[in-house]
């Protein structure tokens, strides 16, 4: 059975003659451990994708479903759960609690199941870090606390919002090598969502998100993240 | 001609607009400034207003530099005085206190029109009284009112003829008149006075019911009064001889001197001397103008005034400090990004501190200017519903006290402007770019708490609490600061209400526990009423005299066994004298006092001193009291039988022969409530504004907080923290400062209460300071809850906050 499940997905936004149409009927599925990139350019709608994707909006019509749930039918408390448990966010900026260290950082997000804080920083590297506040750390640094605080629940789904984006290339290359691994070796399925076409290359899945329509969902052979460059 | 616009007034519409489209925001700077000001330019209004009335007195009236009082002048003492280097004008005079009813007067007689101590009056005449002394006595100018005189003509005539007063009285009996009684063998005078009007005069400013009432006229005036009095008991003979003696008799008992500037020392000091070396001093008294008894209250009375004038002003600078920096603070945090762009489109930086220290300035000048117009107006008006009831002063209108205004106003903008200098000065010291990237987190090195096991222990929101309260000290300190003020002015409201409670209590439930108070006919005895036992006393006016100043005192004489005072056990040896003019007077228990009444002065020892709110006296037992020769006429009365109410008690005795009044605890009580009115207002506001400065700082620092966090807010929800949880530990760090603040204002509570009561604090009332456990625990609860209030309505908007707002940059 596929892990994620869309169909027909829409998001509107405003009304009458100001209705804009953000996601148009976006339907496409994902197996469990892929390595999905979902590429277009801005205001093509792939944030809307990810928002719903993320439990963090709701669909103007249309069903999505991740794993057991269908998260378009899921109350606020229960996307608040889902959130909690399903879902490991990455985001372009970190968005790290300036003032809690690496490891508090990684706590916030620990459930009562899954690995601790303190294997989540081992798994990125960073252990040794770990009392260090995210101002006294690199931004490649502080990407890897942000996935170590995404992946510590073991979440079912690991979205990316643009993770290299606020990165030089080397570092860059060195959080998508991350990412990768995590697929590859520990099973996790990986979402990221970019603009930047040379990331489409590392995916498994590529869906082509423009004017809100799925132009393109093919499945593909992965490279290695050493391989691209941007 | 193309026109173009000047930046810098393209900025000073903005500051209009922002502040006109956040107008309920910047209102508390607006309604603080406002405050401060007014009560600083009002209360120097007043105080310059009071101080102005009393020097158009004293001018007009001529008050005398130095006052030497004796028990009767000799040879040469009017001539050694006017003599003394110094001495520029020189007056005697006949005072004595006198009685109309129950009323005290006194009676200044001067042998023409006086030239010292003046009356001030437009009315024709010479015969002049206070106009309070003419209410209290019911009495109307040109209308008759009864004077009882307690002179004693025995030995005055015996001076004045040579001859054994007993012989020249009895040679009186033989020209009386038919039905004629012989007066001078009674103990007082009764002569029939018309005034011919109303007189300000500068002995008689004060207007209280210890003060008795003045009324001067010239000898030529008593002197008629006097024959008046004797044609209707005298014979034409009779009365001829009588007027033929006082005519050649000197009654004058006082010394009035206009001295230099500088002098009145050493001319006291001459004096005393001259006296002092007689065989026996016929001097009771010397005194100068700073500490003769009216002056001395009203002095007194004006300097509290001025101080107030500095020391409540400056609470509210304090609290318009806090808040004009929260709100500036709140702003520039908000515009972060736009000072940035300021920058960017090269605006130097001058002008854009210019342009945010505007904000501050121009709120506090639309605060401070409207300020200047209501405070001297309002204030001094208040004020003088209390002056006018305890002064007798001409009216006038406040001074406008340029340079106290101008300055207070300044200081004010001044504080703004450096408050926000303050603020601004780091933001705008960066560099464009910078201004415009956001602000970078502030590291800090871990507390020896955060290294600690407990700090595992704690709940990952009370570590961010605990986080950014000590990587924010300044934003604590401020928060801290302005619920400490919080719970300090709420204690102090509600220790305002005890204190009034506890000095009410104090006079009619310990001091003076009988319910019924009745002034007698004059010589009538105790009334019997079954249900109320009664006690007699004496009540009189009188002067107390110490090394430091003289006072008026009230003198009580009750029985030493007295059940109806309260104040402490009565001792033959002295008297109890009230903790207040223990202090004004400088002295203790065991010390000696002066004590001048009926014109008879006594050492009296200081056996203990009572504490009352109300009741300045020194209360004597008869052993003492009989040296002034005061006969109770006056009687407390306690009800026994609890079936009789107190209004129907004194309805019984008000209709008994030889009762003349009856006053009952509850009038007692009615009046006081209506007297303390004005503090009660007091109170109420205090209250309100002690809520409302809590309210002010903790919304403007938790807003604060809240937006610089508004991307965390939106992170914790996309990682899936309930609301509840996230709006927690805002609230955490909000009232864990709360509770710090309130803890700390506890104890301030009550400094700010003695500051506020001073006020209203004047010669006649004395406040017995008290807080209850209670109103502590009340204040700290009110804080609490505001605090808590404001913090959740706060944590409502976490709920609001997009959790794609995490998405975007930061800014």
């Amino acid at each position: 059975m596929e892990l994620i499940e869309c169909k027909d997905l829409c998001k509107t936004y405003g009304t009458g003659d100001l209705e804009v149409r953000a996601l148009d009927g976006a339907s496409f599925s994902v197996e469990k451990g892929e390595f999905v990139v979902i590429l277009g350019p801005s205001g093509a709608g792939k944030s809307t994708l990810l928002n719903l994707l993320g439990g963090m909006d709701t669909a103007t019509s249309g069903t999505l479903r991740v794993g057991e749930k269908t998260v378009t039918a899921l109350s606020e408390k229960e996307l608040s759960a889902y959130r909690r448990k399903d879902i490991g966010f990455v985001f372009q900026f970190y968005n790290l609690m300036a003032n809690l260290t690496a490891l508090e950082n990684v706590e916030l997000a620990q459930g009562e199941t899954g690995m601790t804080a303190e294997e989540a920083l081992s798994l990125v590297g960073l252990e040794k870090r770990k009392n260090n506040f995210p101002p006294q750390l690199s931004g490649g640094e502080q990407q890897r606390v942000a996935i170590a605080r995404a992946i510590v629940k073991n979440p079912l789904l690991l979205l990316c919002d643009e993770p290299t984006g606020a990165l030089d290339s080397r570092t860059g290359r060195a959080i998508l090598g991350l990412l990768s691994d995590l697929c590859r070796k520990d099973g996790m399925t990986v979402i990221v969502v970019t603009h930047n076409a040379e990331l489409g290359k590392l995916a498994d899945r590529l869906i082509r998100v423009n004017d809100g329509k799925i132009v393109e969902n093919a499945l593909q052979t992965a490279a290695s993240p050493e391989d691209i460059t941007w | 001609m193309v026109r173009r616009p000047n930046p810098a007034a393209v900025l000073r519409r903005r500051i209009r607009r922002e502040i006109r489209d956040n107008f309920l925001q910047f209102l508390a700077v607006i309604l603080i400034a406002f405050l401060a000001v007014t009560l600083f330019c009002g209360l120097t209004a007043n105080y310059k207003k009071l101080e102005r009335r009393v020097d158009v007195v004293y001018r007009e009236g001529s008050m005398p530099d130095v006052f030497v009082l004796t028990s009767g002048l000799e040879e040469g003492d009017r001539e050694f005085a006017a003599a003394l280097e110094g001495v520029e004008a020189a007056e005697s005079r006949l005072y004595l206190t006198a009685e109309s009813g129950s009323s005290q007067v006194v009676l200044a007689v001067t042998e023409g029109t006086p030239t010292l101590s003046k009356p001030i009056t437009e009315a024709e005449g010479s015969i002049f009284c206070d106009e309070h002394m003419l209410f209290r006595l019911g009495a109307e100018v040109g209308e008759a009112f009864p004077l009882s005189l307690s002179l004693d003509f025995g030995s005055l005539l015996e001076q004045a003829t040579g001859t054994p007063a007993e012989t020249v009285l009895s040679l009186l009996d033989l020209l009386l008149l038919d039905g004629g009684v012989n007066v001078f063998r009674q103990e007082a005078l009764t002569l029939q006075v018309r005034v011919d009007g109303t007189m300000l005069h500068p002995e008689a400013i004060s207007a209280s019911s210890t003060s008795a009432g003045m009324l001067t006229m010239t000898r030529e005036d008593l002197n008629g009064l006097i024959e008046a009095a004797l044609r209707e008991n005298f014979t034409e003979a009779g009365v001829t001889a009588i007027l033929n003696v006082l005519a050649e008799t000197d009654l004058s008992n006082q010394i009035l001197l206009q001295v230099a500037d500088g002098q009145e020392d050493a001319v006291t000091e001459a004096l005393r001397d001259w006296f002092g070396n007689k065989e026996t001093s016929n001097l009771m008294m010397v005194y100068d103008r700073e500490s003769s008894p009216g002056n001395a209250v009203i002095e007194s009375d004006i300097r509290q005034a001025q101080m107030l004038t500095y020391v409540f002003p400056v609470i509210f600078f304090l609290v318009s400090v806090l808040v004009i920096s929260t709100t500036i603070t709140q702003l520039i945090n908000r515009e972060h990004t736009a000072i940035g762009t300021l920058k960017g489109l090269g605006f130097s930086r001058g002008a854009i501190l210019r342009h945010y220290m505007g904000y501050g300035v121009v709120l506090c000048l639309l605060g401070g200017i409207l300020g200047v117009i209501v405070g001297p107006i309002l204030i001094p008006a208040v004020m003088d519903i209390k002056n006018n009831l305890l002064y007798q002063l001409p009216n006038l209108a406040p001074p406008f006290a340029f340079w106290e205004y101008g300055a207070c106003l300044l200081l004010l903008v001044g504080v703004a402007a450096l408050v926000s200098f303050l603020v601004c000065r780091r933001e705008i010291a960066l560099k464009p770019a910078e201004s415009m990237r956001p602000v970078a987190p502030r590291t800090a090195r871990m507390t020896a708490f955060e290294r600690s096991r407990l700090w595992r222990k704690c709940p990952l929101s009370l570590r961010m609490a605990w986080r950014n309260i000590v990587r924010q000290k300044g934003r604590a300190l401020m928060v801290i600061l302005g619920v400490m003020g919080c719970t300090a002015l709420l204690v102090c409201g509600f220790g305002i209400d005890n204190t009034l409670d506890n000095s009410v209590y104090t006079e009619t439930e310990v001091l003076f526990p009988a319910e019924l108070n009745l002034t007698l006919e004059d010589g009538a005895d105790l009334p019997s009423l079954t249900g109320i036992t009664f006690e007699s006393y004496a009540r009189q006016n009188g002067q107390l005299q110490s090394d430091s100043g003289v006072r008026d005192a009230v003198i009580l004489v009750f029985s030493a066994d007295t059940q109806m005072f309260g104040g402490g056990t009565l001792s033959d040896e002295g008297g109890l004298l009230s903790e207040t003019l223990a202090q004004k007077l400088g002295v203790g228990v065991g010390d000696t006092l002066t004590v001048i009444c009926e014109g008879i002065a006594r050492e009296i020892e200081v056996t203990g001193i009572y504490r009352s709110g109300f009741t300045q006296a020194l209360v004597l037992t008869p052993s003492n009291g009989d040296l002034f020769g005061l006969e109770p006429s006056y009687a407390y009365g306690k009800i026994t039988d609890p079936s009789l109410s107190q209004a129907d008690a004194a309805a019984l005795l008000s209709s008994m022969a030889g009762v003349q009044s009856v006053t009952t605890t509850e009038d007692t009580l009615q009046t006081a409530e209506d007297i303390l009115a004005t503090v009660r207002i007091i109170t109420a506001t205090v209250k309100v504004f002690a809520v409302l400065l809590a309210v002010v700082v903790l919304y403007n620092l938790s807003l604060l907080n809240f937006r610089e966090r508004f991307r965390d807010i939106a992170t914790l929800k996309v990682l899936g923290i309930p609301n509840g949880q996230i709006a927690a530990s805002l609230i955490w760090e909000s009232m864990a400062l709360t509770l710090v603040g309130t803890l700390i204002g506890l104890p301030l509570g009550y400094p700010v209460m003695v500051l506020m009561l001073t006020i209203n604090q004047t010669e006649l009332l004395t406040f017995l300071y008290l807080i209850q456990p209670l109103s502590y625990l009340i204040s700290a609860a009110i804080t609490l809850v505001t605090s808590f209030a404001v913090n959740f309505l706060l944590g409502k908007r976490v709920r609001k906050v997009k959790m794609i707002e995490s998405l975007k940059s930061v800014e």
